[in-house]
């Protein structure tokens, strides 16, 4: 008897433990706020956490990241007290129609409602969430954020039976106009978009350098995750330096039959992948540079750079005043010049060697330097300044 | 003897029929949000209809596709992996294809500019009763339409498209082409061929489903992939395969989401529908 109950009671910890309810409390909101890399505010709208502060307030860009375990049921309790109805579509996680958030064949969250979507995740990977009411305005205000699904067994690995890793980062590729998310009644016909700020998990240029977490710290011999997704207009194209050996294992949240080895990859907009960083080389002052094609003969529009060491980045030269713009060009292939003339500049690499310095100068030159990522400190009399810049 | 030709050569013959398909090139004019878009197009019929020719034909016959050009200029129509045909004006070329697998073949206008008016579509060979589905995405400036079929040159450097259609029609339309909407049921194996004859990439979304491209004029890589969301280039000619496990009614639309609009407005242009019963 002891025996039937206690493989009862194993039976169902071990169910209860591979289906599990995930709950989310969530707000549609049309009052959120994003820093650009200028310094500047714009306005956008969003999705937060009930109860959450979120951004200085206000929902920033992109919406949080949700996470479930392949087999969970997920309950997401939006509530709207904006001014216009909005929708939660899962994109890729192929729900039921009630739940996939289209307004004419589901239904509108309209001000003041409460709807609840409940269903079940399924093949880990990556996935998106945003808004599909006239979606191609509320998403470009900022409506979207990442969903990953794990694997029951180990959630350091991609899909069941598929690669480990020791770390993972996820970036989210969209773009923005300032003059549609200042003033969203301004923005003309939608079929003319034109983005102004292109960005990969809210961050763009010099911003993706002055937090950490959007640096890869890629361990020598071990894998690292990058989870790659586009919600964007563009086509985002990753390229990776020779050093980094990238293969590609998934995509919209299938395993590949056959991972393949990229030196540079695609993504078109809505689609996602599951891609494993490894070096055999320690790896200083590189970058995965991100260039942003339009849909029309892939002409460049923009791109960004995403530093990788292998190496841990001293964390106090992160420590930078990010308040200005104190010399142009960012990123640059030549020179870097300022306004005024400075006491002293000088260039180090990001593991703190000096590399270069000018003296009462108002340009220096990194024509000579590897591309790379390097810090740039400045004196201007008053205070002694480092920001980082990107040589390409 | 006589069983032999009863087992093997009789079947052989019944299942390999000559068809005869004439399709016309016309010009006519689509009115979209009010807007005129003067365009080319192969019609089933002499005269223009807003419906686009697309030809499908049982594997193992023998199609035989008289092409009659009723434009003022002469055209030649490449027809991918077989040859091209030049028509003159107001003549007619026939062109023999066969296919004994499934198999979809694009055809259009080696120039440019006369893809992007219209002249652009493809054959689909299936199995009898098979659930089969061929979607034409095309994007028009109408502007750059009425300079085109002007006779003048035209510059695409700038290309800003205002009208995105699907079988030459948009989002509303495109609930009852029998073509474009795809109906079926749980289980069913359903295959869509997607042809871009357009200028732009389009990345089309599948909701509530994904699905297997099993073939692609262009990329290759992707065979047999899984997928929710995927590029068409343009010329590129995929051909996805649909095994639906939930019913309902899902859209599939371009994730570029500047190509959901009509005119400039929210929703319409490539947004086509898939009915699932259960």
């Amino acid at each position: 008897m002891k025996r039937f109950l206690f493989s009862i009671a194993f039976l169902m910890i071990l169910l209860s433990a591979q289906a599990q309810k995930v709950t989310y409390q969530m707000l549609m909101r049309m009052d959120g706020s994003h820093k650009l890399y200028t310094g500047e505010i714009t306005n956008t709208w969003g999705f937060s956490f009930l109860n959450s502060e979120g951004s200085k307030g206000r929902p920033g860009i992109p919406a949080p990241t949700l996470t479930a375990t392949e087999g969970d049921t997920v309950v997401v309790t939006v509530y709207n007290p904006s001014d216009e109805g909005h929708t939660i579509h899962w994109h890729g996680l192929d729900v039921d129609q009630a739940n996939d958030g289209v307004p004419h064949t589901s239904q509108f969250v309209l001000h003041g409602d409460t709807f609840v979507y409940t269903f079940v995740a399924p093949h880990a990977g990556n996935y998106i969430y945003h808004c599909h009411v006239t979606t191609t305005l509320h998403l470009m205000m900022g409506m979207y954020g990442s969903f990953i699904v794990y694997p029951k067994s180990n959630k350091k690995m991609l899909f069941e039976g598929g690669p480990s890793f020791e770390n993972e980062y996820t970036f989210l590729g969209s773009e923005l106009n300032k003059n549609w998310t200042d003033d969203y009644m301004s923005g003309g016909a939608l079929n003319e978009f034109y983005p102004t700020h292109f960005m990969l998990s809210g961050k763009e240029k010099t911003q993706l350098f002055e937090d950490s977490t959007s640096i890869i710290n890629l361990q020598k011999g071990k894998n690292t995750l990058l989870r790659l997704l586009n919600i964007g207009f563009s086509i985002d194209k990753y390229t990776f330096p020779e050093d980094v050996i990238a293969l590609v294992y998934s995509s919209d949240g299938r395993a590949l039959k056959s991972p393949f080895l990229a030196k540079t990859l695609e993504l078109y907009p809505g689609e996602r992948y599951g891609v494993i960083l490894n070096s055999n080389n320690n790896i200083t002052n590189q970058y995965i540079t991100v260039d942003y094609l339009n849909m029309y003969e892939k002409q460049q529009e923009s791109r960004n750079y995403i530093g990788i060491n292998t190496t841990n980045f001293p964390t106090s030269l992160f420590e930078v005043n990010t308040s200005t713009e104190n010399f142009f060009p960012n990123p640059t292939s030549g020179n870097i010049y300022f306004e005024n003339i400075q006491q002293s500049i000088k260039i180090f690499d990001l593991t703190g060697k000096l590399l270069l310095e000018a003296k009462q100068s108002n340009f220096v030159s990194l024509k000579n330097l590897p591309n790379g990522v390097y810090l740039v400190e400045f004196e201007d009399g008053k205070e002694i300044l480092r920001k980082k810049v990107v040589k390409f | 003897m006589k069983w032999f030709l009863a087992f093997f050569i009789f079947p052989l013959l019944g299942f390999s029929t000559q068809v005869s398909q004439t399709i016309y090139l016309n010009q006519g004019t689509l009115v979209f949000d009010n807007q005129p878009c003067p365009v080319y197009q192969f019609n089933f019929s002499t005269t223009f209809d807003t419906a686009e020719a697309i030809i499908k034909i049982n594997t193992r016959d023998t199609l035989n596709l008289i092409v009659k050009n009723n434009l003022a200029e002469a055209h030649t129509i490449a027809f991918e992996n077989y040859r091209e045909i030049t028509i003159a004006p107001s003549s007619e070329e026939i062109i023999t294809l066969f296919a004994n697998q499934k198999k979809s073949i694009a055809f259009y206008d080696i120039e440019k500019k006369f893809r992007y008016v219209g002249i652009s579509s493809a054959i689909i060979f299936e199995t009898p009763n098979c659930a089969a589905f061929l979607w034409s995405l095309r994007e028009f400036d109408n502007l750059l339409n009425q300079e085109v079929l002007k006779g003048n040159n035209v510059d695409f450097s700038n290309y800003i498209p205002n009208v995105f259609t699907i079988n030459s029609i948009t989002h509303e339309a495109l609930m009852s082409n029998s073509m474009a909407e795809v109906k079926g049921q749980v289980g069913d194996s359903i295959r869509i061929h997607i042809l871009n004859s357009g200028l732009m990439i389009h990345a089309m979304h599948f909701h509530g489903y994904h699905v297997i491209i099993e073939s692609s004029n262009k990329q290759n890589e992707m065979i047999g992939w899984d997928k929710d969301s995927f590029p068409v280039d343009p010329k590129e000619l995929v051909t996805v395969v649909l095994i639906p496990h939930q019913p309902g009614m899902y859209p599939v639309h371009d994730h570029n989401l500047k190509a959901v609009t009509i005119g400039g407005n929210y929703p319409g242009g490539m947004i086509a529908m898939l009915k699932i019963a259960p």
